[in-house]
């Protein structure tokens, strides 16, 4: 009888006593828009580098394939497969928001010393060769919105919004696309893992930035849209690329 | 005396809180048999999976008792006007005006939205998207006084009553008594039947996509110019608000009906009301593109008669407001050219909806 127990709490212990929690951290990223050094807020009016007023009223792009790289030299991706959508326009609608930042919870990681992240910003050929109807209408990627059907690709990133300086004035529509946008973006962190604990890091997006610089920058009357995939487009993504910095 | 008149009356009152109460007893639908059967709902192949919810899930049941109270006027305050008095098939599911009229002869404030496709909605329902899904939006025009004026307790007790509607319930959702008939259990049938209103597969557009027809030139480059596709053509930009593949939007646009120095000037603030978003007032969903042509007259208060106008609007007439769409903004069409987006919107048109009897009146 006594045997039996005994049997049976080894079995128990067997089945169960076995299963170790695998020690997690919850990564997230928090993206604050900008205007040079301000906190950007949708609809509010800044200095263009000509002399104008610009304000956005649209900010959003996808980010993709985001990996750490561990102490060994390991890169680890957080949830692959799943890009993420930043949407600035619901949530920098105040100052408050604007300097808190978007908060996105990016996936789980091993507790330890993380040295580099590295994400995409668009999505990646094997997720943009594929259309809305390869995925649920409640989710993102399965949006019409968020495609464009007379690029056969979904649109990476939309930055939108007015500039003026009266008589001229124009609306302006930034979309990017095709798989030869996509960018990857690498950054050297001091990340710092812990078990079952919540870390951020922090993203800044320089909107002033993906227009240029003062001495070489978009001329937005000219060209307020993208009409298609080329040299315009790839030069805004490489400013768009080098508007993102992530804080150490 | 005095304790004889108490006992009296103590049970005079509890008979009047326990003997009036004309509900029914549970359990007296039971002998009806419940064997729910899932309801299949073919879309067209460019279209997303079918929306389902997973909370409320279709079955032939629940989609046929939804289509029975969608054409009955039981639903209104006074019998005379069912949800398909404002959502009529012939028009796509709208009514033809700029503003319904409710029971009480009373003018609503938008116009009657279709609801072709309405299950593909994701961020809202109405204009504005003040109800979350199918499910909450349901329960909404029952009591508004400028529609159906009526309550949802006064509904239950009529179709608890009522002659078949019981079983139906109970065949629906498996309820064991009238008494479990709820306004949440007419909601979820009504949501189930609208998810099944599906259209467009059979429009010169899916058949071009499947290869077994092709476009004429005026169809092929009033899509280029739709799509923006086409560089030696000028960008029309629908297809941001009227996106492929449902040429609608769950998002809310700006698209220059009025002008405004200020967001908060806007008269009808839409989305902005329901949000709280500044840049969101003046901002209204993008309603589907298939059957346009019944839909007249367009926009959320139906300001414009005809598809030419809409056109006008956009190439002519569009107003400057702080949060505009831009891709509206810049517009320039000429009259061969707007014609060419009209060839291609014919495209879209599939009344083949119309010959099935399942999104029609039972009655």
């Amino acid at each position: 009888m006594r045997k039996t127990h005994i049997g049976i709490y080894v079995l128990l212990f067997l089945i169960f006593g076995c299963s170790v929690r695998e020690e997690q951290g919850i990564l997230r990223l928090v993206v604050k828009g900008k205007y040079a050094d301000q906190p950007l807020i949708m609809g509010a009016e800044y200095p263009y580098f000509e002399g104008s007023k610009i304000s956005f009223t649209k900010s959003e792009f996808f980010i993709s394939e985001i990996a750490v790289k561990d102490q060994q030299g390991n890169w680890i991706e957080l949830n692959p497969g799943n890009p993420k959508f930043v949407n600035l326009q619901n949530h920098h609608f105040n100052i408050e928001n604007a300097l808190a930042g978007l908060k996105i919870s990016i996936g789980s990681l091993p507790p330890g010393d993380y040295t580099y992240i590295r994400m995409g910003i668009g999505l990646p050929a094997s997720i943009n060769n594929l259309q809305p109807k390869d995925f649920p209408s409640s989710s993102t990627l399965g949006q019409g919105d968020h495609y464009w059907a007379g690029w056969n690709s979904f649109i990476f990133s939309k930055t939108e919004g007015i500039i003026k300086n009266a008589p001229q004035m124009a609306n302006f529509a930034y979309h990017s696309g095709f798989n030869e946008a996509y960018q990857m973006i690498e950054f050297n962190t001091d990340l710092k893992i812990i078990d079952e604990t919540d870390s951020e890091i922090v993203m800044n997006m320089d909107h002033q930035r993906i227009f240029g610089n003062s001495t070489n920058f978009i001329n937005i009357y000219q060209d307020p849209i993208i009409h298609e995939g080329g040299t315009f487009m790839d030069n805004f993504m490489n400013q768009l690329r080098s508007s993102i910095e992530i804080l150490k | 005396m005095n304790r004889i008149k108490v006992g009296l009356f103590t049970s005079f009152g509890i008979l009047l809180m326990i003997g009036c109460n004309d509900d029914p007893p549970s359990g007296d639908l039971l002998s009806i048999p419940y064997d729910p059967r899932p309801q299949n709902v073919i879309v067209p192949a460019f279209f997303n999976p079918f929306p389902d919810n997973p909370s409320n899930p279709l079955t032939y049941d629940g989609v046929q008792l939804g289509r029975h109270l969608f054409y009955d006027p039981i639903l209104s305050s006074d019998s005379s006007m069912a949800c398909a008095g404002c959502h009529k098939p012939e028009f796509a599911f709208t009514d033809g005006e700029a503003f319904s009229i409710g029971v009480t002869g009373q003018l609503g404030n938008r116009s009657s939205m279709s609801l072709l496709n309405v299950a593909y909605f994701s961020k809202g329902l109405f204009w504005d998207g003040r109800s979350a899904d199918l499910e909450s939006q349901a329960l909404e025009p029952v009591e508004n006084p400028i529609e159906l004026h009526e309550s949802w307790p006064n509904v239950e007790m009529k179709l608890r009553r009522h002659v078949k509607y019981p079983e139906m319930f109970r065949k629906a959702f498996g309820i064991s008594g009238k008494a479990e008939i709820k306004k949440e259990l007419a909601a979820k049938a009504l949501a189930q039947f609208q998810r099944t209103l599906i259209t467009g597969g059979n429009s010169r557009y899916a058949k071009q996509l499947e290869g077994k027809t092709f476009f004429d030139p005026d169809e092929q480059e009033g899509m280029e110019m739709f799509f923006n596709s086409n560089p030696s053509l000028p960008d029309a930009q629908c297809g941001h608000c009227h996106a492929f593949p449902t040429f609608q939007s769950s998002d809310y646009f700006n698209n220059g009906l009025d002008a405004a120095s200020k967001v908060s000037d806007f008269k009808d603030v839409g989305r902005g009301a329901i949000s709280g978003i500044p840049l969101d007032s003046g901002r209204f969903k993008a309603t589907s593109l298939f059957n346009w042509h019944l839909t007249a007259p367009y926009m959320h208060d139906g300001r414009f008669k005809t598809i030419e106008e809409v056109l006008d609007h956009y190439t002519q007439q569009v107003k400057q407001s702080p949060n505009l769409d831009p891709n509206v903004a810049n517009l320039v069409l000429n009259v061969r050219q707007k014609n060419k987006v009209l060839a291609f919107l014919k495209t879209l048109i599939d009344t083949s909806y119309l010959k099935n009897q399942d999104f029609l009146s039972p009655f």
